[in-house]
């Protein structure tokens, strides 16, 4: 907790219906979010059951600056994941951290599984188990609206994270919904909140929270928050047209994912920018509390439903990567076609990027004939077609028939059972992201504790690179490693990575001090390799070996914007990074 | 030569308007237009002409119309 | 001339919190939302509206008139200031506030009523929120 000595652990289990609170003093050297997160997952997961099992956690975990310094607003969610059976980390910005930091909780863990649907209301009073069964079935804005008229006295106050039918179904890339436009996406918490029959979480507070410093704080806020909202400064390129300015520029270097990877460029990018959105169908901009950047952008998705102009409207939030997953992947090149892909993909409560993913391979299986209609995908799912796309995607939520169960469980396992491995474009276990830039986008995701781009931004280094450019496998696995490390303590504070640049050493040290907590960099770089040696300990627990992955063809097959990349070349780089992770966190 | 340059909003602190005409004297490459607009490199990931990325040493004909990008970033 | 609150532009609000932590910071130095003097609330849940529920500076107010022991001044421009040493605590003026924007402090057991000195307006990024010149 901010000014004190120890960080306050709610424990709250599903079956007995009981809550606890535990003031630690030694997870302070873990400082917060991911690096507390972390720590008890260890402590409470069980290796020996499967991941879905009723004893294993759920961790949330605020950080150690949460919302009283700009664009410090997320929170970081550790699970053992259904897609991976391994390290499950996810994080999301919203409401969540502010509302647990006015509840008064640093973290919660919640263990068991309840005898029927409940969502948890939480505030400094405690833990109030709701009955969830009217809401079982709801999408997350039914959910959300009875919530909120079910919690009278905490708006304003508030967060209110959900899951969807996909959740419910225990989709093994399931989201959590956080105050309705972001979400804990990858790696399946939602399953992991379905098999819970945990419907949801509405957390509020009025906690007071005295400024011990005000003229230190101040000072230090001000800075910040001028860089923050400098109009043409850092952050405006995610205010403005935001990440989806990425279409024209992985575009224009050949690292765009289309079409299930088969090729990096589309014709006809200016019609799916980023600044064709933002001129057409953007209405309005949101911000995480404690963020004066905005950078969720809302386009309006505008439905015909009945001939006659009969029309209903949705804002939809739009980012780059579900433009690549939603759009270039299957081909969609109308923008209100994406938009209407994304919005089914939110009415579900899948991960948008798996669920993309998962729907290009199953186009490219149909269009190969190595399954078929009949028996697998029940319609004609078809690259470029959003009516059959939006069908696939509420067979995956509802597990339709066999097919659709075993891809809701992965790229990776369907194609296990039904083939297509080498274009079955996952790394990892997980879904990949929207970057084929070169051998840092592909084994930073590999090698990356939760095989995310943003981890260690792999494809950043890429673009450093000149096309064909000399590699040279051990500097590239330490460019990786320093910025997954850097990426740990960052993560515990928990930063919005959008605003990493502001959030240099010096500042970061600037804000401990005026919260009375002086750090040194080498205090830092300790707790880094302290989260990152967790990290590790529960991967390797969960069975996971770095040297045992193997990467589907198709990645070495179609050429990154950098050039074609070699496999050998990869495994380098993987055996180097493996050298660096056994420093870190000795086996 | 006339060289057109033109970017998003993202480069409003350092580029008056969406498109900016210049006059570079020859031979010039595609960075040097940076140095033309008192433009900070590092905040630029790519050079596009046409909607091709190209090395920023490749050289400006006449006419050519160059897009800058900031660096690739995500979330 | 005073001045005075207004929240006009609250259709480009993004719902970041900025002027209530602000507020809240620099008029009662708390890190809390809860101490803060205007209160941004969404009308239909996120994918609604944003509004701020604020004092409005009447010229009238219904706060004062309703506070058995005149703790509510009535400031020039509308409004009224605590004067902390009077206040009884009876929390009769949170109910009687026609706007319903009068909070309570727990800290002090006082009233939390905007004073509009304007530090929220100087943390908005959209500049939703303005001083406005009005009549003393």
């Amino acid at each position: 907790m901010l000014y004190e000595k120890f960080i306050r652990v709610l424990y709250i289990d599903m079956t007995a219906q009981t809550s606890r609170v535990e003031e630690r003093e030694d997870l302070m050297p873990y400082l917060g979010g991911v690096g507390v997160g972390a720590k008890l997952l260890e402590e409470n997961m069980r290796p020996d059951l499967p991941p879905l099992a009723p004893e294993q956690p759920i961790v949330l975990a605020m950080g150690a600056l949460s919302t009283i310094f700009p664009v410090i607003t997320k929170t970081a969610a550790m699970f053992i994941s259904p897609l991976t059976g391994e390290l499950g980390e996810s994080y999301a910005g919203g409401r969540l951290a502010f509302a647990m930091q006015q509840a008064g909780y640093d973290a919660l863990v919640i263990t068991g599984r309840a005898d029927q649907p409940y969502y948890l209301s939480i505030d400094e009073t405690g833990v109030k188990f709701r009955d969830a069964r009217p809401l079982w079935n709801t999408n997350r804005d039914d959910a959300g609206r009875y919530i909120r008229d079910n919690e009278p006295g905490a708006r304003g106050k508030r967060s209110i994270i959900r899951i969807g039918q996909a959740g419910e179904n225990e989709v093994a890339y399931a989201c959590v919904t956080v105050d309705r436009y972001r979400h804990f996406g990858r790696l399946g918490l939602g399953a992991v909140f379905g098999s819970k029959l945990l419907k949801a979480v509405h957390i509020s507070g009025e906690r007071s929270l005295p400024v011990h410093d005000f003229k230190q704080y101040f000072g230090v806020f001000r800075q910040l928050y001028a860089k923050a909202d400098q109009p043409g400064g850092v952050m405006s390129k995610y205010h403005d047209q935001g990440t989806p300015i990425n279409i024209e520029a992985l575009n224009a270097i050949g690292g765009l994912p289309t079409r299930n990877l088969q090729t990096t460029r589309v014709d006809d990018a200016e019609t799916i920018s980023g600044e064709a959105f933002a001129e057409n169908d953007l209405v309005r901009k949101q911000a995480c509390v404690g963020c004066p950047v905005g950078c969720i952008h809302i386009a309006q998705y505008r439905r015909a439903f009945n001939p006659g102009f009969d029309y209903e409207t949705h804002g939809v939030s739009y980012d780059y990567e579900l433009l690549f997953a939603l759009g270039t992947f299957v081909e969609l090149k109308e923008r209100q076609d994406i938009l209407a892909l994304i919005h089914e993909v939110e009415v579900c409560g899948h991960d948008a990027m798996s669920a993309g993913v998962a729907l290009g391979w199953a186009c490219e299986m149909l269009d190969r004939g190595l399954i078929n209609v009949e028996e697998h995908t029940l319609i004609p799912v078809k690259f470029g077609d959003v009516d059959s796309l939006r069908q696939a995607l509420r067979y995956i939520a509802s597990a339709e028939n066999d097919f659709y169960r075993a891809l809701g469980k992965g790229v990776k396992h369907a194609a296990e059972v039904y083939g297509g491995e080498d274009f079955a474009m996952q790394l990892g276990g997980n879904e990949m992201p929207g970057y084929h830039t070169g051998y840092g986008s592909v084994v930073g995701v590999v090698v990356s504790a939760r095989h995310s781009h943003l981890c260690n931004a792999g494809y950043s280094i890429d673009q450093a690179l000149q096309p064909g450019e000399h590699i040279d496998p051990a500097a590239v696995a330490k460019k990786l490693m320093t910025e997954e490390l850097e990426r740990c303590m960052l993560n515990s504070l928990v930063i919005c990575l959008f605003a990493r640049k502001i959030y240099d050493r010096d500042t970061v040290r600037k804000c401990f001090a005026a919260v009375g907590r002086e750090m040194t960099d080498d205090e830092l770089d300790e707790a880094a390799r302290r989260i990152y040696a967790t990290k590790m300990r529960i991967k390797r627990a969960l069975g996971y070996d770095n040297s045992q992955v193997k990467i589907p063809k198709r990645f070495f097959e179609t050429p990154t914007s950098y050039g074609q990349l070699n496999e050998n070349t990869a495994k380098e780089i993987i055996d180097e990074f493996n050298k660096l992770v056994n420093e870190v966190s000795p086996v | 030569m006339n060289i057109t340059v033109t970017a998003g909003s993202w480069a409003r602190a350092w580029l008056p308007g969406d498109k900016v005409q210049l006059t570079l004297p020859h031979p010039a490459v595609v960075q040097d237009v940076l140095a033309a607009l008192n433009f900070p490199a590092d905040e630029v990931g790519l050079f596009a002409i046409n909607g091709i990325a190209v090395p920023q040493d490749t050289p400006l004909n006449d006419g050519d119309t160059v897009r800058l990008f900031p660096v690739a970033m995500g979330g | 001339m005073a001045k005075v609150l207004r929240t006009e532009g609250m259709g480009r609000c993004i719902g970041c919190f900025s002027c209530m932590l602000m507020c809240a910071g620099v008029n009662r130095k708390n890190h809390s939302t809860s101490r803060s003097a205007i209160a941004v609330q969404t009308r239909g849940g996120m994918s609604g509206k944003f509004v701020a529920v604020v004092c409005q500076a009447c010229s009238e107010p219904k706060c004062a008139q309703a506070c058995p022991t005149d703790a509510l001044v009535l400031r020039k421009g509308g409004g009224v200031t605590v004067d902390e040493s009077k206040c009884i605590a009876c929390h009769t003026c949170v109910s009687a506030c026609a706007a319903q924007a009068i909070g309570w402090d727990d800290d002090v057991n006082a009233p939390i009523i905007c004073r509009h000195c304007g530090a929220c307006t100087r943390f908005c990024p959209h500049n939703c929120l303005a001083m406005e010149d009005v009549e003393d």
